[in-house]
C-alpha cells in the first residue's frame, strides 16, 4: 500500500470536512436546514477520513465501478518467474517474488520419546525464529492427485479387456487362457474402483518467503537469495533435506483445484457429503 | 493502536468536534439536537471502523449488494465469509480462521509448563489432524525481533514498575491492591528477561487456518466452507488457541498472503482484532 499517497488523500479528505465543519459557524441561522446538511456532509467526510486508513486500496476501484462488482485487479494474481522458482506479483509499481520452500516431515510423534517430541517441539521454534523478515511456515492437508495413476490402470485394463475380446473371439483360443485373461480384467475393474473410491490425503510441510524489489529482476533474484539461505537454515534447524520448490510444484501452495484435483473432486465431494 | 490509526483518529474527531461546537454556537434550536445526534452516531461509526470494521465492512457489502473480485476468476461474494474460485465446472471456497495463542499474562511464565506442552504438542497435532479428512493449512507467520532492543524494553518496562511499586511502597496510605499487581507485573517482566536471558529468541507471529470447500453453486461451496471450518474450530480447541472467523477485509488480505508475505510494519498495520 503506498502510504505517500494514503497521507495526501486524507490531506484532502480530512481538509475538506474541516473546511465544512468552519463554514457550519458563519452559516446565518435562518438557513438551518442549509446549516443540517452542511453538518452531515463535513461528518461523511469524517467517517472517510478514518475509514482511508483501512480502506485506500478501494477507493480507485469504487471510481471505476460498474454495477455491483468491485473490481480490485483484472488480472491473474500472479505469474511464475522465468527462473521457475517463484512466482511473481506487480503491485503499485513494485515487483514481488515469493519462494516456496518444501519441508520434508517423515517422523511421526508416536515414534518420538518424550525426549524426541520436547527437541522436535524446542527445533521447531528455533526454525520459525530463524528469519527477521517474516516468513510463513505451513502445514497443509491436501487431497491426493491420482489422476496419473488413475490413468495408467484404466490403459492397462482397456489392453486386457482387448486382449480377453480377442481370445474370446478366437474359437481355437486356450479357455484356460482365456479364463485367466477375464481374471485379469476383474483384478483391474477393482483396483479402479478402490482407487476412485478412496479419498487419499497427504501432508505437506513448507515456508514461504517474499521479496520486494523496484524491477522483477531485482524481486527474483532477492528471493532466490533468501530461498536458499531459509532452506539452508531450516535444513540445518530440523536435520531434513529442505529444498526450493520449482514450477508447477509450487502451485500445490497456492491454488485451491490443486489441494482437491479435478478427478477426485466427484469423489471428494461424495465422501464430504456422508 | 499504531501511529497511523491515531493520526487518522484524530482528523476524524476534529472533524466531529468543529461540527458539535459550530452547532451548539448557533441557534439551531431543535436542529441542533439533530446535528448532534448525527455527530455522535458518526463518532461510534468511525470507532466501529477502528475496533470491529469486520463487522461494518460486510454490513455495507450486504445492504449494497456488492461483490468483491479481487482478482481475475475470483469473487468474495457480499457476506464477506470466502473467496471463491470457479475452475472446471465446479466452486472452490477458500476462508479463513484467525487461531493465535491466547494472549494470557500470567501471574509467573513457568518454564517448567511450557516444556509439560511442548513435549504434549507433537501428539496433540497428530491427534488433532488425523481426525480431518478435508484439505485445511495451518499457516504460522514469523519474524524474529531484535534481541538486544526487545530487552532493553523489558528492562525500561521492569523500571517503570519498580518506581511505581517504591511511589506506593512510600506513600503515607500505600495500596495494597495496585501494590500486589506492580510486583506481579515486576515478575512477569524479569521471568521476560530470563527467558531472554536462557536464549529464547523473541518473535512477532501470526497464525491463522485456511481451508478449502467444495460445491456445485456458490451456495453449497460455502456452506460445505462454513461446515469445514466450524469443525477445525472444534478440532482445534484442544490447543490454547483463540479461533476466530475472519471476515471483510482481513479475508481479503490473507488470501492475498497466498502471493505475497507482507513486511513486518505492513502486518502490524493490517491485523488487529480478528487475527
Amino acid at each position: 500500500m503506498d502510504s505517500r499517497n494514503e497521507r495526501v488523500y486524507l490531506v484532502i479528505v480530512a481538509g475538506i470536512g474541516v473546511v465544512l465543519a468552519v463554514i457550519l459557524q458563519f452559516i446565518p441561522p435562518y438557513y438551518s436546514y442549509l446549516s443540517v446538511i452542511v453538518a452531515a456532509i463535513a461528518l461523511i467526510f469524517a467517517i472517510l477520513a478514518f475509514a482511508l486508513k483501512d480502506y485506500f486500496f478501494l477507493i480507485e476501484p469504487i471510481s471505476h465501478m460498474k454495477g455491483k462488482t468491485l473490481t480490485i485487479n483484472t488480472n491473474d494474481p500472479f505469474y511464475i518467474a522465468a527462473n521457475g522458482k517463484c512466482i511473481v506479483v506487480r503491485s503499485e509499481g513494485n515487483a514481488y517474488a515469493t519462494s516456496f520452500i518444501k519441508i520434508p516431515l517423515y517422523k511421526s510423534s508416536t515414534e518420538m520419546t518424550d525426549d524426541e517430541k520436547f527437541n522436535f517441539a524446542s527445533l521447531f521454534s528455533r526454525m520459525i525464529s530463524l528469519s527477521a523478515i517474516p516468513m510463513r511456515v505451513s502445514s497443509q492437508l491436501n487431497v491426493v492427485n491420482k489422476d496419473e495413476y488413475i490413468k495408467v490402470i484404466t490403459e492397462k485394463m482397456g489392453a486386457v479387456e482387448d486382449r480377453y475380446n480377442a481370445m474370446a473371439n478366437d474359437p481355437n483360443a486356450d479357455r484356460k487362457a482365456a479364463e485367466r485373461v477375464k481374471g485379469e480384467v476383474n483384478m483391474w475393474h477393482n483396483l479402479l474402483d478402490n482407487v476412485t473410491k478412496a479419498n487419499s490425503q497427504s501432508q505437506v510441510a513448507y515456508a514461504t518467503v517474499t521479496s520486494a524489489g523496484t524491477t522483477e529482476d531485482e524481486a527474483v533474484t532477492l528471493a532466490s537469495i533468501n530461498a536458499e539461505q531459509l532452506a539452508a537454515g531450516i535444513s540445518a534447524a530440523l536435520g531434513v533435506p529442505a529444498t526450493v520448490a520449482n514450477g508447477d510444484e509450487m502451485l500445490l501452495f497456492i491454488e485451491p483445484e490443486y489441494l482437491i484435483p479435478p478427478t477426485t473432486v466427484t469423489e471428494f465431494m461424495k465422501v464430504d457429503q456422508k | 493502536m499504531n501511529q497511523n490509526t491515531i493520526v487518522h483518529l484524530a482528523a476524524s474527531f476534529m472533524i466531529v468536534l468543529l461540527v458539535i461546537v459550530g452547532t451548539s454556537s448557533s441557534s439551531l434550536g431543535l436542529l441542533s439536537l439533530l446535528v448532534i445526534a448525527l455527530a455522535g452516531l458518526a463518532a461510534l461509526l468511525i470507532l466501529l471502523l477502528a475496533f470491529a470494521d469486520f463487522l461494518v465492512f460486510p454490513l455495507i457489502t450486504i445492504l449494497l449488494d456488492w461483490e468483491i473480485v479481487p482478482f481475475q476468476n475470483y469473487v468474495i461474494p457480499k457476506q464477506q465469509d470466502a473467496v471463491l474460485k470457479y475452475v472446471n465446472n465446479i466452486y472452490y471456497a477458500t476462508g479463513y480462521v484467525g487461531a493465535n495463542i491466547y494472549n494470557y499474562v500470567f501471574a509467573q511464565e513457568s518454564v517448567e509448563d511450557d516444556q509439560v506442552a511442548m513435549v504434549a504438542a507433537p501428539d496433540k497435532w497428530e491427534k488433532a489432524t488425523m481426525n480431518i479428512h478435508f484439505p485445511f493449512k495451518y499457516h504460522v507467520i514469523s519474524s524474529a525481533d531484535n534481541v538486544q532492543t526487545y530487552r532493553e524494553e523489558l528492562e525500561t518496562k521492569r523500571g517503570l514498575y519498580e518506581f511505581q511499586y517504591s511511589r506506593e511502597a512510600s506513600a503515607t496510605s500505600p495500596n495494597q491492591m495496585a501494590m500486589e499487581n506492580l510486583q506481579r507485573q515486576i515478575r512477569v517482566m524479569q521471568a521476560k528477561i530470563d527467558r531472554v536471558g536462557s536464549g529464547e529468541k523473541p518473535l512477532n507471529t501470526i497464525m491463522y487456518i485456511e481451508s478449502t470447500a467444495v460445491g456445485v453453486s456458490k451456495k453449497e461451496a460455502s456452506d460445505n466452507l462454513t461446515k469445514q471450518l466450524n469443525q477445525l474450530q472444534t478440532i482445534f480447541n484442544v490447543f490454547d488457541l483463540s479461533m476466530v472467523r475472519v471476515y471483510g477485509r482481513e479475508l481479503y488480505q490473507l488470501h492475498r498472503m497466498n502471493y505475497i508475505i507482507p513486511s513486518l510494519d505492513e502486518l502490524k498495520a493490517q491485523f488487529q482484532e480478528q487475527t
